[in-house]
């Protein structure tokens, strides 16, 4: 009967035993856990990379060229790797050598836009300041948000296409640090954080009308009404929260929303902000509000959010605890204006989340975004069936048949469905429709992704539903009306 | 240490299992000779009781890659233990020990394993030797709070539970023994706060999921005495929990023996009564959940199998009584027939819905469709009865309910039997 007998195995957690009885993880420095880490396991190539980098960054150099030589003979194309022996080159002062090898990667792969950055530099050190310009807008015509601001003012050049590109008529607030802005979004660049100009809008998306109008609230309105909303003190921007199961929409929408205003979206994902080092990870996120900043009117998507600002009681150690306060004082506006900055975030565990962020001026917003309804299902069959050989497809009768599902379980439901169309293709020769018995059949092997989601969340909007958080999924599970 | 690992044990710091499962198995791809990965890999899995089988298979691959890593062996001792393995888990715990004597890990899940098999005074013991070597260690604290619980030393099991809250007011586990504790007193409305605490807190807690169902049960006075029964049956041994029924089973055949002639009805009494008592135990949680069924709050903590079991046992047993105290009344055989299939039904159908093993359910699930088979055809037989067939109706029901009480031996099987 006593259900606590048994409970209490799962009740030690696994950081116990690193408390009492010595931990692994115990790292002395980065490079020497990733040296041990490479010992171990010597074929993982994005861990050779990361030794490299960091090897490079000690200017251990023939570590560095060591691990980049160890990446190419697993995988002798590795384009990164390549660009790193050359990197190692140049630091070493074999420039001239330098060159060949980023010439030859270059023959191989003339749009790889860090392979022109880098041979930009390597012959500005040789002296052919010309040349250096021209290498050097050929990367940023490639990728415009690729930018190194030390190298420009050696080339000479005025203004890059990254800043002309910032110079958006919309901008409410340049910010005033431009120059040290900089120097801190040159190495945001150097991650690979696109500023990307989204060409879906809300017309793209079907059903979400309520989510839409929040959005529509928070930001489209007043960009349109700056005049109307700085009367009542009302600032540009803010933070949205999108939670729901996964696989519904809430990236769609958020890219939507950077459409809908034509303003810069920014899609970040955890893998881009933790950083090994400590404070690290605090920099990288400085930087991005920085790249947003710069950018405004901007949408800064953190996808999973949850990952970057969880709770802080379930982390001891206070590494993790630093990033999580970093983002909040970005959020609040603390080490910049937020001014016409959209923080967007979606997450599938809402009740993993830090309940800080939940004040008001961070996440003010949290809009529950539910599986399609209906009329979205049809939309979205739709959608799916665009571009496929199809004879009579029922749209009404798949979405009544899909209640539950979400996006992501439609497609899936495509996918089955077109994968035996296909075989039936195959052995008979011809092309084979698509119909909707075919996508039915498939529907009865599947099961909605959404429900494992809906018995969680329907726990904690049971028990630990403070200030009726989760009032939103008590109505669509019909608990509360 | 891969991405996929750094990703993982984010995940499994904050107790999210499942999440980290996927970027572990990614980390096992890329270094398929890392212990840890494994070990946190079979702590994920370990969390999901399908999947605990191959939780094992996982930490014996840590072990194999790193066989004297000692709190390797205590988390293989706490999967076996979850996987009712209960005395494999004691050896692993003592070569845990030997391994790291001065580890308080070995010495917590030393105690659990022995709560597990009944033995509260060694549990508290080991407890306390983890405690005395790690002072902070809220697993040994939890565990404490309930050998001493399970002892019935109630002051010192709320002591320690209300130090364990003053240090950490934010660990469920300490909320979940007050729960316990106030059950056992039989103090249900406290046992719920305490629960709907532990739940705030971490919402998906399984032991306080449970015990606020048990809390909510018993408001039904029925339900409070059956709470006070199954404390009783769990303070006792194995070898004391058969001594007991056996004993009231030679009470009974004395009484039977006594109560004759115009006190035979007396002798009858006893014998519903008995049966009643002993057979309470299979349909109580189905009978307390259908009670729930009519509670605003309650009933949305139930999920859709003890939904299925409240209506199909908790019910079936209801309306079966209803139906054999009005057959008695009225002197009608068929209402009583069609009452006792009802309840004799609910014996395996009690582990059908929740029960999670798929032999037990099949087995279980056939010998309910049997009886309910057997009871409406012996009650056909006897509301139309057939020439020639002879008492065929009293024949086939007699067996039928024979096969309902055998299913509750079958249920002692703990392999068909899995909550």
């Amino acid at each position: 009967m006593d259900p606590g007998i048994y409970g209490r195995c799962e009740s030690i957690e696994p950081f116990d035993f690193f408390a009492n009885t010595g931990s692994d993880f115990n790292m002395t420095s980065r490079l020497d856990s990733l040296r041990e880490a490479v010992a171990l396991s010597p074929q993982n190539i994005p861990l050779l990379l990361l030794f490299a980098e960091g090897s490079l960054d000690e200017l251990h150099l023939p570590e560095a060229r060591a691990a980049f030589d160890r990446v190419l003979q697993i995988d002798p194309g590795h384009i990164e790797a390549k660009l790193g022996i050359a990197r190692v080159l140049y630091l070493r002062g074999n420039t001239s050598e330098a060159v060949v090898r980023a010439e030859a990667l270059l023959q191989a792969r003339p749009d790889f836009a860090p392979g022109w950055l880098l041979l930009a530099r390597l012959v500005l050190a040789e002296g052919d300041r010309k040349l250096g310009q021209e290498y050097f807008r050929k990367a940023i015509t490639l990728s415009p948000n690729l930018t190194d601001a030390r190298l420009e003012r050696e080339l000479g050049i005025e203004s890059t296409q990254m800043s002309a590109s910032t110079n958006n008529a919309l901008n409410p607030d340049p910010p005033e640090d431009t120059a040290e802005f900089r120097n801190e979004t040159e190495e945001a660049a150097d991650e690979f954080i696109d500023v990307e100009k989204p060409e879906v809008t809300f017309g793209d998306v079907g059903g979400m009308e309520n989510i839409k109008e929040e959005i529509r609230m928070k930001i489209i309105y007043p960009l349109e009404n700056r005049a109307l909303f700085s009367a009542y003190g009302k600032k540009l921007g803010g933070g949205v929260l999108l939670y729901g199961p996964p696989g519904c929409g809430k990236t769609l929408i958020s890219k939507a929303t950077a459409g809908e205003i034509n303003a810069g979206f920014i899609s970040v994902g955890i893998h881009q902000i933790l950083d090994l080092y400590v404070g690290g990870s605090e920099k990288n996120l400085h930087q991005l509000f920085q790249l947003a900043r710069n950018n405004a009117p901007a949408v800064l998507f953190f996808d999973e959010v949850d990952a970057l600002a969880a709770d802080r009681k379930d982390f001891r150690e206070s590494a993790m605890r630093t990033v999580i306060n970093q983002f909040l004082a970005e959020m609040d506006g603390n080490v910049g204006s937020n001014q016409g900055i959209l923080i967007l975030g979606a997450t599938n565990a809402p009740w993993h989340l830090d309940p800080a962020f939940r004040r008001p001026g961070r996440f003010d917003r949290i809009i529950f975004v539910p599986p399609p309804d209906e009329s979205a299902r049809r939309s979205i069959v739709d959608i799916l069936g665009r571009d496929k050989p199809l004879q009579n497809l029922d749209a009404y009768a798949l979405a009544k048949r899909t209640k539950e599902y979400s996006g992501a379980d439609l497609k899936s439901m495509f996918d089955i469905a077109t994968e035996k169309a296909l075989s039936r293709a195959m052995k008979e020769g011809r092309i084979v429709p698509l119909t909707t018995e075919d996508l039915l059949q498939a529907c009865k092997g599947m099961k909605p992704s959404t429900r494992v989601w809906f018995e969680s969340a329907k726990n904690y909007a049971l028990y630990a539903n403070q200030g009726g958080f989760y009032d939103d999924v008590l109505s669509f599970l019909g608990i509360r009306k | 240490m891969s991405e996929s690992f750094t990703r993982a044990l984010m995940f499994v710091k904050q107790g999210r299992y499942r999440e980290a499962e996927p970027f572990l198995r990614q980390a096992i791809q890329s270094d398929p000779e890392d212990p840890q990965v494994f070990f946190f890999l079979a702590t994920c899995l370990m969390h999901e009781p399908k999947n605990r089988a191959e939780a094992l298979s996982m930490i014996n691959e840590a072990l194999r890659l790193r066989p004297n890593r000692a709190f390797y062996h205590a988390q293989r001792a706490n999967i076996l233990v979850l996987l009712a393995r209960a005395k494999e888990a004691l050896r692993e715990v003592y070569e845990a020990r030997r391994l790291a004597p001065d580890s308080a890990d070995s010495f917590v899940a030393e105690s659990v394993v022995k709560l597990v098999l009944g033995k509260p005074r060694e549990a508290e013991r080991a407890a306390r030797q983890a405690l005395a070597l790690d002072p902070e260690n809220e697993a040994a604290g939890d565990s404490l709070a309930d050998a001493l619980r399970l002892q019935s030393k109630f002051g010192e099991s709320e002591a320690q539970i209300q130090n364990l809250l003053a240090s950490n007011p934010e660990n469920p586990w300490a909320h979940s023994s007050g729960g316990m504790l106030a059950l056992q007193k039989g103090d249900a409305r406290s046992a719920e706060r305490f629960f709907l605490a532990a739940l705030r807190i971490d919402a998906e807690h399984q032991e306080a999921r449970d015990g606020l169902l048990h809390a909510f049960r018993a408001r039904s006075p029925f339900y409070r005495a059956y709470l006070k029964y199954s404390f009783m049956m769990e303070r006792l041994d194995r070898v004391g929990r058969g001594l007991f029924v056996i004993g009231l089973l030679v009470l009974l055949q004395i009484a039977k023996a006594l109560f004759v002639g115009p006190l035979a009805s007396l002798g009858y009494l006893l014998v519903a009564l008995y049966l009643l008592f002993v057979l309470w135990v299979w349909v109580a949680r189905g009978v307390g959940n259908f009670f729930l069924l009519r509670d605003p709050l309650a009933r949305h903590a139930l999920r859709s199998g003890e939904i299925r079991e409240a209506i199909v046992v908790g019910g079936g047993v209801l309306m079966g009584l209803s139906a054999f105290g009005t057959g008695i009344l009225l002197k009608q055989s068929a209402i009583i027939f069609f009452g006792l299939t009802l309840i004799g039904a609910a014996l395996p159908m009690s582990l059908v819905f929740t029960n999670r093993s798929k032999a037990g359910r099949f087995l279980f699930g056939a010998a309910g469709a049997a009886v309910y088979l057997g009871g409406f055809a012996s009650l056909a037989l006897l509301l139309f009865p057939q020439e020639g067939v002879g008492d065929w109706a009293a024949n086939l029901f007699g067996i039928t309910m024979l096969l309902a009480l055998l299913t509750t031996w079958l249920g002692n099987i703990p392999s068909l039997r899995r909550g």
